[in-house]
């Protein structure tokens, strides 16, 4: 029943960005005459880069968030969104990961913000929070930035009422089938055993080690690739590189239950 | 009367406007930056140098590009590293890209609809198809042109310290050469298109400050130069600017010679129109509009003319690298003590970098200064002068011709809150 109500009636679909570059917003419309002929099959209600009309609609059927909340009313907002909306989606390294602005949470925050505002300032400095800190998600689509095709993917399986599954295979393996020279038996830093595919290995296409940007996944040999690492780099140098895209908590986390394990 | 915007959509980070009127008069004009501060500097500290290109293209999504660049310029400086020649041409070809997708995007998506009182842009594609099909080929252009010399469009991974990590082959050289003839006249077209829209009609005389390159069209790097006679190098300006901050705001304003003063494209047109590529020129002449334009509406105008300047002036760089083939090459060199800063004309103007290393290659002290926090101040000097031209019109009216002139500047309050 559910999937004739959706051919019937077009898809309301919410795009809102918190704080962020807004990076992944600007990946899909980079994907031009392509997303906005997708765009013509939903009723987009919401997505303040391409229109400034009110906010009048009382349900969404899908709801985009990108970016980190920050501020109060963020938060707010976050909230209000996740009551309006039948299925919450984040967008991007920040709203799933924390992002780039969570190196703060391994410094001495007050002294981060100091360093900025010299004189008295007002301005937030919470310790940055993912999105599923605040309200329920139901599906990520990682990356920084979102791989745009992987979020046409999802849409078109959602107007025809299709199951969408998250990737489940690390970078390794696409950037095997890509041919690219393997940058861990080079030496060089690599999270790419580790960490969700559906990049296409991007960055490794680019002889650039994978930074975890998509995230880890929950059941990989974190111990084996820890052990090859620590032959070139020191654990400070691990720990920095993961900071980068907010996955040092949660390598640290793996690493410690693969351990366990182990024993 | 009190004017409010609360949330100015169709700009890249979160922004409103609040002005009073007293009697007719413009008591204050102010733009109010919601964007919140993600400390982009205070997280660089103590990071190692290489992380900077990095990070800091995270500041935004619409010209990542810049901002890695100008890091990595910054840090060559600091480190005393010549990039090579076929680097330099992948660097110009990149920043062409970013200046056609970025203006692609800002004349036709974000700024234009308001032009015909039209606030949804799925509409104006209907309303305007042809004009939309040149925005989007022109627009598919520059992003390729990023994604194949960067290795992808939004925050490039092949521009490293030193050079490049993987160059585009010779075969993805030739296919952007062909779609770069192809694409120019519809830039041509479409730039034509803004030549016959109407502007209101707007003058305030103030200070137009870009980069000058006795070579070229500057975008890569110059030494400074104003509509007011400027004429030094970058270090000293960059050394002068005053960065005010305010209690309660993410943005702090910058401030030269204690005067605001503007960037961006009508600000690189005024100054440097002269050595703008063939038919970019020719178009800008052809408007007959009096130099300097002091009409900041005209500044799609501008962008609009500087797309057809980029393409022209990436057939040329491509021609180059069809002649003679490019290699991906990345220089030696010694991490040291050092300290460096270097500019480049982002899309909405001079972007500053500036980084301190110790001997073991960490940051020890940065800054970060965007054009749109350059700008913030003669905006709202402009609004103030341009709400009398709006007295018989409803307060519906006003706060729309506001948000056109808001818009038509271009701001990125991401790029300046950071």
């Amino acid at each position: 029943m559910s999937k004739k109500k959706t051919t019937k009636k077009k898809l309301k679909i919410a795009l809102v960005g918190l704080t962020s570059c807004e990076g992944c917003q600007f990946a899909i419309l980079d994907l031009g005459a392509k997303i906005i002929e997708v765009f013509q099959k939903v009723e987009l209600v919401e997505f303040k880069l391409i229109e400034e009309e009110p906010i009048t609609a009382k349900y969404y059927d899908l709801c985009f968030v990108e970016g980190s909340a920050i501020t109060k009313e963020q938060i707010k907002l976050l909230k209000y969104l996740r009551k309006k909306t039948k299925k919450l989606v984040v967008l991007g390294n920040c709203a799933a990961l924390g992002g780039v602005w969570e190196i703060k949470n391994y410094q001495d925050k007050e002294k981060t913000i100091r360093y900025i505002y010299r004189h008295y300032t007002t301005v937030p400095n919470p310790d940055i929070k993912e999105v599923d800190n605040f309200v329920k998600v139901d599906y990520t689509l990682p990356g920084c930035p979102i791989n745009a095709e992987e979020f046409l993917q999802y849409l078109y399986n959602e107007i025809n009422a299709l199951p969408n599954r998250e990737y489940d295979k690390p970078v390794c393996y696409e950037c095997q089938l890509n041919k690219n020279e393997c940058l861990l038996q080079k030496g060089e830093i690599c999270f790419g055993p580790v960490t969700r595919g559906g990049c296409n290995s991007v960055c490794l296409n680019s002889a650039q080690g994978c930074m975890a940007c998509r995230g880890l996944l929950p059941n990989a040999n974190y111990e084996s690739l820890y052990k090859l690492l620590r032959k070139n780099h020191t654990d400070k140098e691990i720990n920095k590189w993961l900071e980068i895209f907010g996955v040092r908590d949660d390598w640290e986390k793996n690493l410690k239950k693969n351990k366990k394990l182990k024993k | 009367m009190k004017i409010k915007i609360n949330h100015i959509a169709k700009i890249e980070g979160h922004a409103g406007f609040v002005g009073n009127i007293l009697n007719g008069d413009v008591k204050s004009a102010k733009i109010e930056i919601k964007s919140s501060a993600r400390l982009i500097e205070g997280l660089l500290i103590g990071r190692h140098y290489l992380d900077a290109p990095i990070i800091t293209a995270r500041i935004c999504g619409i010209c990542p590009v810049i901002h890695n660049l100008t890091s990595i310029k910054a840090l060559e400086n600091a480190l005393d590293i010549r990039p090579s020649a076929d680097t330099l041409r992948l660097r110009k070809l990149m920043l062409m890209g970013q200046v056609i997708h970025s203006h692609g995007l800002h004349t036709y998506f974000l700024s234009l609809p308001d032009f015909f009182d039209i606030e949804n842009d799925l509409n104006f594609v209907q309303k305007t198809p042809a004009q939309a099909q040149l925005a989007l080929a022109v627009r598919e252009f520059g992003v390729n042109l990023v994604k194949i010399i960067g290795g992808r469009t939004v925050h490039p991974i092949r521009s490293v310290i030193g050079g490049f990590k993987v160059a585009p082959t010779k075969q993805e050289i030739g296919d952007l050469s062909i779609q770069a003839k192809d694409v120019l006249p519809q830039a041509i077209e479409l730039a034509n298109f803004f030549k016959s829209i109407k502007y209101p009609k707007f003058k305030r005389k103030t200070e137009y400050i870009c980069l000058k390159n006795k070579n070229e069209y500057a975008i890569y790097d110059g030494h400074m130069t104003s509509t007011e006679g400027l004429n030094i190098p970058v270090k000293k300006f960059a050394h002068n600017i005053k960065e005010i901050q305010k209690p309660y705001e993410t943005v702090k304003r910058a401030n030269w010679d204690n005067n605001w003063y503007m960037v961006g494209a009508l600000a690189r047109l005024n100054n440097n129109f002269l050595q703008l590529n063939k038919q970019a020129k020719n178009i800008w002449q052809s408007t007959g509009i009096e130099m300097p334009d002091y009409n900041s509406f005209h500044n799609i105008l501008a962008q609009a003319v500087e797309m057809v300047h980029a393409i022209e002036e990436a057939i040329k760089l491509l021609l180059k690298m069809q002649v003679k083939s490019i290699q991906a090459d990345i220089k030696p060199y010694q991490v040291k003590a050092s300290q460096g800063g270097a500019a480049a004309e982002a899309p909405r103007g001079t972007l500053y970098h500036y980084y301190e290393l110790t001997k073991d290659g960490h940051i020890s002290n940065c800054n970060i200064i965007t054009p749109t926090a350059q700008f913030i101040g003669n905006l709202e000097e402009d609004i103030a002068h341009f709400i009398p031209n709006l007295k018989k019109l409803s307060k519906t009216e006003k706060k729309k011709k506001i948000r056109m002139l808001i818009r038509a500047y271009d701001p990125c309050v991401s790029c300046a809150t950071h």
